[in-house]
This record gives structure tokens, C-alpha cells and sequence, in this order.
């Protein structure tokens, strides 16, 4: 799933449809969330999409700062070949929008 | 001592929101427990003058509000709301958002919010959304 969708040529594409998906995804999520673990299977969907989306995206990077409102808080487990033996199999996944970013 | 931040995003409509909401009930309270005081500050000849509001002005408001409240936690431990510091990668996307992407060992941030708030020029544009989802994403994200 996640090695089918690599960097490089076609990335933006790639971009364009998960974070479409993602929005549209908590748009439908936001009233029930935060909450800690989903049963729902069908959540399980946006939680890899974000995954995708943060391992790939490349911006500016800076230590920043920030105070946002969470919008979904949930364990996810990763991709079987993003796990490294210096990493772990979960983590927190937050997705949120910030009141406001600035510089550490 | 004040500090002065360099701020890259500031959501005016999150802001706003909660200004005018804490605004109100501060005008209450004021009203209520130091009406004496400002007769006395009329009586000695200093003239009122209108103070504006800015936008650091409401924000400083705000964030004040979100760190006393309960409901404000962390990346450890997120509530209603949640603050953290970290390296992030963020950038526009197509002209549409802005997302600021991190990660520690335990957890993965991901921040989305409209373009519209950035402060300064956006990062590096990298990936994009289409128009369609452009509405969508600030009813959600403001």
C-alpha cells in the first residue's frame, strides 16, 4: 500500500489526492473527534493517508512553536516497511489546525 | 519581560471567534467589579481615548485563555486543544493551504490551515490540492 506510492515522479499528484481526501475525511470526523482510539475500521483510512502525507511532504523546515485545536488523536500502527529496527511499529498520530505558528 | 515572536501563521478567524466570545464576558466583568475605578480615572482630567484593537492584540487575548484552560494539552497528551514546540516542515500547498508537518519518536503533527492566514511569504510549495477543496478546507481548518 504505502511502497506504491513513491516520491519522486507523479508526488504531487499523489499530494493532491491525499490531502483532498484527508480534508474531506475530517471534515466528516470533526464532531466526534478528539478522542483517543478508533473502532471504527473505516478511520483507519485517514490515518494512512496522513502518515503518507507527513512522510512525504518537503517544505521549509524550522523549529517552530504552536496552539491548534485537535482534530483527530489516534494510534496508528505503520506501514510493515517504513518500520526499522530503530523504529516503532506506532505512534501518535495529531492532526489539528493551528491558532497561530511561529519561530521557537 | 516581553519577548517578541516571530509569528509564520495566525488564524484570524479562530482568533476572532473566541476574541469577541472572551471580549464579552470580560466587558461584564469589568463593568461589574471596577466601575469605581474608572470614574476616578475620568475625574482626574485624563482623556479616554479609544484604544485600537490589533490582531497581536486579540491573539495575545486568546492564547492567554488557551494556556490557563483545562482543556489545553500537549503533544503527549492532546486534549480539546494542544501545544507543542518542534521542527516542522511547512509550505503552501498549490496556492490552496499551508500544512506544517513534524514528528517526534512517538508522535506524527500534521497542522492544516488556510493559506489566507500565513504571515509573510509561505514556505516552499510542494504538493497542492485542488480549487474544489479549497472551501472545504477552511470551513474545516479556518
Amino acid at each position: 500500500m504505502a511502497s506504491q506510492a513513491r516520491p519522486g515522479l507523479g508526488q504531487k499528484q499523489f499530494l493532491d489526492k491525499a490531502l483532498l481526501d484527508l480534508v474531506k475525511d475530517t471534515k466528516k470526523s470533526v464532531h466526534a473527534l478528539p478522542q483517543k482510539e478508533f473502532d471504527d475500521s473505516s478511520n483507519e483510512d485517514i490515518l494512512h493517508k496522513a502518515l503518507k502525507v507527513e512522510r512525504w511532504f518537503k517544505g521549509t523546515r524550522q523549529h517552530l512553536q504552536f496552539i491548534a485545536k485537535t482534530h483527530v488523536y489516534s494510534e496508528v500502527s505503520l506501514p510493515q516497511n517504513w518500520i526499522s529496527k530503530d523504529r516503532e511499529a506506532y505512534k501518535t498520530l495529531i492532526l489539528g489546525s493551528p491558532f497561530y505558528v511561529a519561530e521557537a | 519581560m516581553i519577548e517578541p515572536k516571530v509569528y509564520v501563521y495566525i488564524s484570524e478567524t479562530k482568533v476572532n471567534m473566541f476574541y469577541e466570545q472572551l471580549e464579552s464576558s470580560d466587558v461584564r466583568k469589568v463593568g461589574a467589579e471596577y466601575g469605581v475605578d474608572v470614574k476616578l480615572f475620568k475625574w482626574t482630567g485624563h482623556r479616554d481615548r479609544e484604544r485600537i484593537v490589533t490582531k497581536q492584540d486579540k491573539l495575545k487575548r486568546v492564547t492567554e485563555f488557551l494556556l490557563k484552560s483545562r482543556e489545553l494539552g500537549t503533544l503527549a497528551n492532546p486534549l480539546r486543544y494542544f501545544s507543542g514546540t518542534l521542527e516542522m516542515n511547512w509550505g503552501s500547498l498549490a496556492g490552496e493551504a499551508v500544512l506544517f508537518a513534524g514528528s517526534t519518536a512517538k508522535e506524527i503533527v500534521l497542522l492544516i490551515g488556510s493559506l489566507n492566514h500565513v504571515v509573510g511569504a509561505a514556505g516552499a510549495p510542494q504538493g497542492g490540492i485542488p480549487s474544489s477543496a479549497r472551501a472545504g478546507a477552511e470551513a474545516v481548518f479556518g
